[in-house]
C-alpha cells in the first residue's frame, strides 16, 4: 500500500495527514511543542493504528511549515506557500484562484493561475496582528474558547470598532471597551471586523471575482468568514477541514 | 577598438581622399554632401553646393534649361540624394574635411585647458536659422545672375563667403584665396566678407565644438532627406536611465537626446556617436544602417572611459 | 549631589555604550567568520575582511595617509575629493546593536541606518570631528547633522549640498552645478589651495579604472562566478583604502574568479541599501536558492554612478560633467522624476534572464517604500514577479523572510 504522509509543522500546531492516491485517509494535529519531529511521528503512528495499518506502511513523507527542516525522515521539503496552493487547489476542485491562510503567526495571501500555480503571494511583515495568536490572546482575555466566537459574534448587540490593529494595543483597547460595558459578543464581532480589514488591506487591488478560499485554523470561525465577506465584498469559501490543506499539499507534492 | 578610434580613422582617410584624391586619379564627382572643396587643387571630389549654384544647379535651370544639360543636372541631383540618404549625417561627423578641421580646433582648446561655451537652445535656434539664409541665397542668386539682374561677380555666392574656400586650399599649398581680390567693389567686399566669416568661424569653433555646422546649408539639405536616410541614430527610450551622459558629451549639445523621446536625431545631430559611446545602458542608443545595428550602446563596454591622460 | 547623579548617569551611559560596542563587534565578527568559512572564500581575499574589520576613521586615515571627508549618500562627486588629496569615506552602519542603542532616543520608524550612524558617532571618537559633506537627499539625511550635534557635538563641520529633487529639469541641473562649484571652493579652503584640473582628471581616471573592476565583479556575479554575499562584502570596502590599492586588489581577485560555482533562480535585488554586518538578507537569499544577478542598491552596484565620460577638460567642464553624472545618473528614490529607474530592472529581463525582483524596504526608509509600489505594478505588467520584503536590522523575522524567499524561488522555478 502506498501511503503518503504530509507533515505541517506550524508555529502553533503540528498537523499530520495520511493519504492514499490523493485521498485523505486520516488527519490529526497537536499543539506545537519542542521535539516537533517526535510529535509528528507519534501523530503519524496514532493515525496508522487508528486506520489499522502497520507502522511501516507509510512509503514517503513530505514536510512543510517552519519546522520542516527538523524532520529527518522527510523525503521532500516544500515551502508552505506552495504546499498550501497545491492542497487547496486540489480540494477546491481546481476552482480556487485566491487563498487567504491565517496561521499561528502570519497571514498569507496566495494568488493562483488557472493551473493552480502560485502567481503571486503576500505575507505579513513581523507584526502578528490578525493571526491565530491574536485570536488566542483575545480568547484568554475574554475567558472564552475560540470555538464560541462565531456564535457570540452573532449575538452582538451593538456596533463597536476596534481601531488598533496592534495585538498589544488591541488588548488595552478591549479592556477599556469592556469597562464601558461592551459585551463579549460585541468585542468579538469587532475583532473579526478588524482582522478582516487587515486582510482586505493586504489584498489591495486584487480582482477576487472567483471568490476567495480561507484556510488555516481560524477558518473554522464562521464569524470571521462573515466579517471577511463583508469587508471583501466577495464570497469566502471554507473547506471542511481547513487546517489540514497545507499538510495535504505537502503529501500531494510527493507525486 | 572604440567608436571614436574608428571614426578618427574614417575621418583622416576621408580627408586624404577628398583633399588629395585627384592627384592619384580619384574623383568622387560633383555632388558630394560634404565640404570637399573644388578650390583645393587636386581634390578628390566636389561639394554639391558649388554645383547647385553653378552649372548643374539653379544657375542652369533658370538660364538655358534645355536638352542634355538638364539631364546632367538631374543626374547629379540624384547622385546627391542617393549619397546623402545612404550615409545621412555621417557625411558631417565622419567624412567632411572641414568638420575634421573644426575638430582640430576643439583639440587645441582642450590642450589649452579652456572651457567650451554653451549656446542656449534659443540661441541655437537663432544662429541655426542663418543656414536657411544661405540656402535662400544659393537658390535665389544664381537665377538672378543668369538673368543679368545681379553682377556676374556674385557668381557662386555661397562659395565666395564659405570659410572652406579660404582654409581648405591651404592644405594643398594654395594660398591665393587669402588675398583680398581688388578687381572691383563686389570682389573686394566679397573677399573681405570671406575673411571676416572665416576669422569669426575659426574663433567661434575654438570656443564651441563644430560651431560652423550650425550654419551649414549642406547639413540642412541632408536633414531634409532624413525620411529616406538609411544610416540612423536611434534611441530606445525604454532602455534609457536618463543619466545624461549622451547630452553632456554631445558635440552639438542636442538638448533632447537624454529625454524620453525616440526620435533624437535633430537637425544638429552629426552622427558623431559620442552619445552612443558614452551611454551606459545596453541598447538605449544604436546606429542602424537599413535597420541593422552597426553600433549599439552597452553597459559592459568601457572604451569611452579614459584611463590615460 | 547633582554632580554625583550626573556622574552616575554618565557612567551608566558609558557602560551601555561599552556593551553596545561589544555587541556590535561580535555581530561583525560573526559575519567576518561566516565569510571566512564559506566555501567560496580564498585566503588572498583576507584584504577585504581586514578592511571590514576596522572601519574607524582614524584607521582609514592612517591607512590612506590622507584626511577623510565623511560623506552621506551617493551624490557627492568622489573624484573631486580625491583630486584635493582627501579620502572620501561614506559613513554607513549595518549594525543591529548600534541601531538599537539609538532607538532608545529616536523615533521607532526612523531609518535604521541613521540610527546606527548616530551610535557610531559615540563609538568612534573621530567620526564626529572633521569634515562632513551631506547632500540633502531623504529627510533622515537632511536632519542628520542637526540631531548628530545633539548626540555628539564634535569639532566637525558640515558642507550641505542642496540636492534638487528633480534631475531632468535644466533649471535643477544648473542649481546642482552651483552646489558642486561651492563644494569645490569649500574643499579648496580646507586644503588651502585651489584645485588642479590635472589632478581632477587623474582622479576621474582612477575612478574609471575602479569602475571597470566593478564591472568585472558584476559580470562575475552575473555568470555565477561570485556570490552575492562576497560581492556585497567587497563593494562594501570601497571607501576604506586608497583607491589605487583597492582597485589593484579587486583586479587580482577577479583573476581568481574563473569557474562558475553558483546557480539558482535568477532574480534582481532592488530597494534600500544593505550594509555590513547586516548580511541577513543576502544569506537568506542564497539559502533559499535565489541567485542575484544584478541589483540597484546604493550600497552595491550604485555605490557611485559609474565611469565618467568627459569631453571638456577645463575645470568648469570637468565640474559640469561630474555634477551631471552624479545628479542625473543617480537612481535614488528621493528624486521626484525617477521613473526611468525601472528601465534598469527591465533591461535585465532580457539580458540576465531574471524571472523576478526582490525589493527590500528597510523599515523607516520611506522613499524606497513609496517607490516599491509603482515599480511593482510596472514590473508585473511586464511579466516579472515581485517580492517586497520589509525588514530592519533585527533578526527575529528571519524565518518569516526565509519562508517568503523560498516560496518565491520555488514559484519562479515552477517547482
Amino acid at each position: 500500500m502506498a501511503i503518503k504522509a504530509g507533515f505541517d509543522l506550524g508555529s502553533t500546531a503540528v498537523k499530520v495527514i495520511l493519504t492514499e492516491d490523493e485521498k485523505i485517509l486520516w488527519s490529526g494535529h497537536s499543539p506545537t511543542a519542542p521535539g516537533q519531529e517526535a510529535l509528528a511521528k507519534s501523530l503519524m503512528a496514532k493515525g496508522l493504528s487508528e486506520l489499522g495499518l502497520q507502522s511501516d506502511s507509510v512509503s514517503q513523507v513530505a514536510a512543510t511549515g517552519y519546522g520542516k527542516g527538523l524532520v529527518g525522515l522527510a523525503e521532500r521539503r516544500i515551502d508552505e506557500i506552495q504546499a498550501n496552493a497545491l492542497g487547496l487547489f486540489k480540494l477546491s476542485g481546481g476552482g480556487a484562484r485566491h487563498i487567504i491562510n491565517i496561521g499561528g503567526q502570519d497571514i498569507k495571501l496566495i494568488h493562483l493561475d488557472e493551473r493552480g500555480r502560485v502567481s503571486d503571494f503576500k505575507m505579513n511583515d513581523k507584526c502578528a496582528a490578525g493571526t491565530g495568536r491574536f485570536f488566542e490572546l483575545v480568547a484568554r482575555l475574554l475567558d472564552t474558547p475560540i470555538a464560541e466566537f462565531a456564535r457570540l459574534s452573532q449575538e452582538a448587540s451593538q456596533e463597536i470598532t476596534l481601531n488598533s490593529t496592534c495585538v498589544v494595543f488591541a488588548e488595552s483597547e478591549m479592556v477599556s471597551l469592556m469597562a464601558k460595558g461592551a459585551g463579549n459578543g460585541d468585542i468579538i464581532k469587532a475583532l473579526h471586523a478588524s482582522v478582516a480589514r487587515r486582510v482586505a488591506a493586504m489584498l489591495a487591488r486584487a480582482d477576487l471575482s472567483f471568490g476567495v478560499w480561507l484556510d488555516g485554523g481560524p477558518a473554522l470561525n464562521q464569524g470571521l468568514v462573515r466579517a471577511l465577506e463583508d469587508e471583501l465584498l466577495t464570497e469566502v469559501f471554507v473547506l471542511d477541514n481547513p487546517q489540514f490543506t497545507v499538510a495535504y499539499g505537502a503529501a500531494l507534492s510527493l507525486n | 577598438m572604440s567608436v571614436r578610434r574608428i571614426k578618427n580613422i574614417v575621418q583622416y582617410l576621408s580627408f586624404a581622399i577628398l583633399m588629395y584624391g585627384g592627384r592619384v586619379g580619384v574623383h568622387l564627382g560633383s555632388a558630394l554632401p560634404c565640404f570637399a572643396c573644388p578650390y583645393v587643387p587636386g581634390c578628390g571630389g566636389f561639394c554639391y553646393l558649388m554645383g547647385l549654384q553653378g552649372y548643374i544647379g539653379f544657375g542652369l535651370v533658370a538660364g538655358v534649361a534645355a536638352g542634355k544639360e538638364i539631364l546632367v543636372a538631374l543626374g547629379w541631383f540624384l547622385v546627391f540624394v542617393v549619397s546623402a540618404s545612404l550615409l545621412g549625417k555621417a557625411w558631417c561627423g565622419w567624412i567632411c574635411p572641414f568638420g575634421l578641421i573644426q575638430d582640430w580646433l576643439s583639440w587645441l582648446r582642450k590642450k589649452m585647458g579652456a572651457r567650451e561655451r554653451y549656446i542656449s537652445p534659443e540661441g541655437k535656434k537663432i544662429l541655426g536659422s542663418i543656414k536657411y539664409i544661405f540656402l535662400f541665397l544659393i537658390v535665389l542668386l544664381p537665377p538672378l545672375i543668369t538673368a543679368k539682374i545681379l553682377p556676374p561677380d556674385l557668381y557662386l555666392p555661397f562659395c565666395n563667403i564659405c570659410p572652406g574656400k579660404l582654409i581648405l586650399p591651404l592644405f594643398a599649398g594654395e594660398t591665393k584665396y587669402l588675398a583680398v581680390n581688388l578687381d572691383n567693389a563686389v570682389t573686394l567686399w566679397l573677399s573681405l566678407a570671406l575673411i571676416a566669416v572665416t576669422a569669426s568661424v575659426l574663433v567661434g569653433v575654438y570656443f564651441k565644438d563644430r560651431l560652423f555646422c550650425l550654419f551649414c546649408p549642406l547639413l540642412a539639405l541632408i536633414h531634409i532627406l532624413r525620411p529616406l536616410t538609411a544610416l540612423r541614430l536611434v534611441k530606445e527610450p525604454s532602455a534609457c536611465l536618463g543619466c545624461g551622459n549622451c547630452r553632456r558629451n554631445c558635440q552639438m549639445d542636442v538638448a533632447i537626446i537624454d529625454q524620453d523621446i525616440a526620435q533624437v536625431q535633430t537637425i544638429e545631430c552629426l552622427d558623431c556617436l559620442r552619445c552612443l559611446e558614452a551611454c551606459p545602458s545596453t541598447g538605449s542608443l544604436s546606429l542602424k544602417f537599413f535597420g541593422f545595428n552597426l553600433f549599439i550602446s552597452s553597459r559592459w563596454v568601457t572604451s569611452a572611459l579614459r584611463l590615460k591622460p | 549631589m547633582t554632580v554625583a547623579m550626573e556622574g552616575g548617569a554618565s557612567s551608566r551611559q558609558a557602560r551601555l555604550l561599552a556593551k553596545t560596542r561589544e555587541k556590535a563587534l561580535s555581530e561583525e565578527k560573526a559575519i567576518l567568520d561566516w565569510l571566512r568559512t564559506r566555501e567560496d572564500y580564498r585566503p588572498n581575499w583576507e584584504y577585504f575582511l581586514e578592511l571590514l574589520a576596522d572601519r574607524r576613521i582614524e584607521t582609514i586615515e592612517a591607512r590612506c595617509q590622507r584626511k577623510a571627508i565623511r560623506l552621506l549618500c551617493n551624490q557627492t562627486p568622489l573624484e573631486l575629493i580625491w583630486a584635493f588629496g582627501f579620502q572620501p569615506v561614506k559613513i554607513v552602519c549595518g549594525s543591529l546593536a548600534e541601531s538599537a542603542y539609538s532607538a532608545r532616543e529616536w523615533p521607532a520608524l526612523m531609518c535604521p541606518l541613521i540610527k546606527g550612524i548616530l551610535t557610531s558617532l559615540e563609538l568612534d571618537p573621530d567620526l564626529a570631528n572633521g569634515s562632513w559633506v551631506t547632500p540633502t537627499s531623504c529627510d533622515w539625511v537632511v536632519k542628520f547633522w542637526e540631531i548628530s550635534q545633539k548626540v555628539k557635538p564634535g569639532s566637525g563641520t558640515v558642507k550641505f549640498l542642496e540636492l534638487p529633487h528633480l534631475k531632468q529639469r535644466p533649471e535643477s541641473q544648473k542649481r546642482w552645478l552651483e552646489e558642486i562649484k561651492a563644494l569645490n571652493l569649500y574643499l579648496a579652503q580646507l586644503k588651502g589651495k585651489k584645485i588642479d584640473r590635472h589632478k581632477l582628471i587623474e582622479a576621474i581616471q582612477a575612478l574609471n579604472r575602479a569602475w571597470m573592476a566593478i564591472i568585472e565583479l558584476k559580470k562575475a556575479r552575473l555568470e555565477g562566478r561570485l556570490s552575492l554575499s562576497w560581492f556585497l562584502a567587497i563593494i562594501g570596502t570601497f571607501f576604506f583604502d586608497r583607491l589605487d590599492r583597492w582597485t589593484s586588489q579587486v583586479e587580482s581577485l577577479i583573476e581568481d574568479l574563473t569557474e562558475k560555482r553558483f546557480s539558482g533562480v535568477k532574480v534582481f535585488l532592488a530597494g534600500s541599501p544593505i550594509f555590513f554586518p547586516n548580511f541577513k538578507l543576502p544569506a537568506l537569499m542564497e539559502e533559499a536558492g535565489l541567485m542575484v544577478v544584478a541589483d540597484d542598491l546604493c550600497s552595491a552596484e550604485r555605490i557611485f554612478p559609474g565611469g565618467q565620460v568627459f569631453e571638456d577638460t577645463s575645470e568648469w567642464g570637468l565640474l559640469a560633467s561630474l555634477a551631471g553624472r552624479y545628479h542625473q545618473g543617480c537612481l535614488c528614490p528621493t528624486f521626484g522624476d525617477n521613473e526611468r529607474r525601472v528601465h534598469n530592472i527591465l533591461a535585465q529581463q532580457q539580458e540576465a534572464q531574471i524571472l523576478g525582483v526582490v525589493f527590500v524596504v528597510l523599515k523607516g526608509c520611506h522613499p524606497y517604500d513609496l517607490e516599491s509600489s509603482t515599480i511593482e505594478s510596472t514590473l508585473k505588467d511586464r511579466g516579472l514577479r515581485f517580492l517586497r520584503l520589509e525588514t530592519d536590522y533585527a533578526t527575529e523575522d528571519r524565518q518569516n523572510l526565509f519562508t517568503r524567499l523560498e516560496a518565491f524561488g520555488h514559484s519562479l522555478a515552477g517547482v
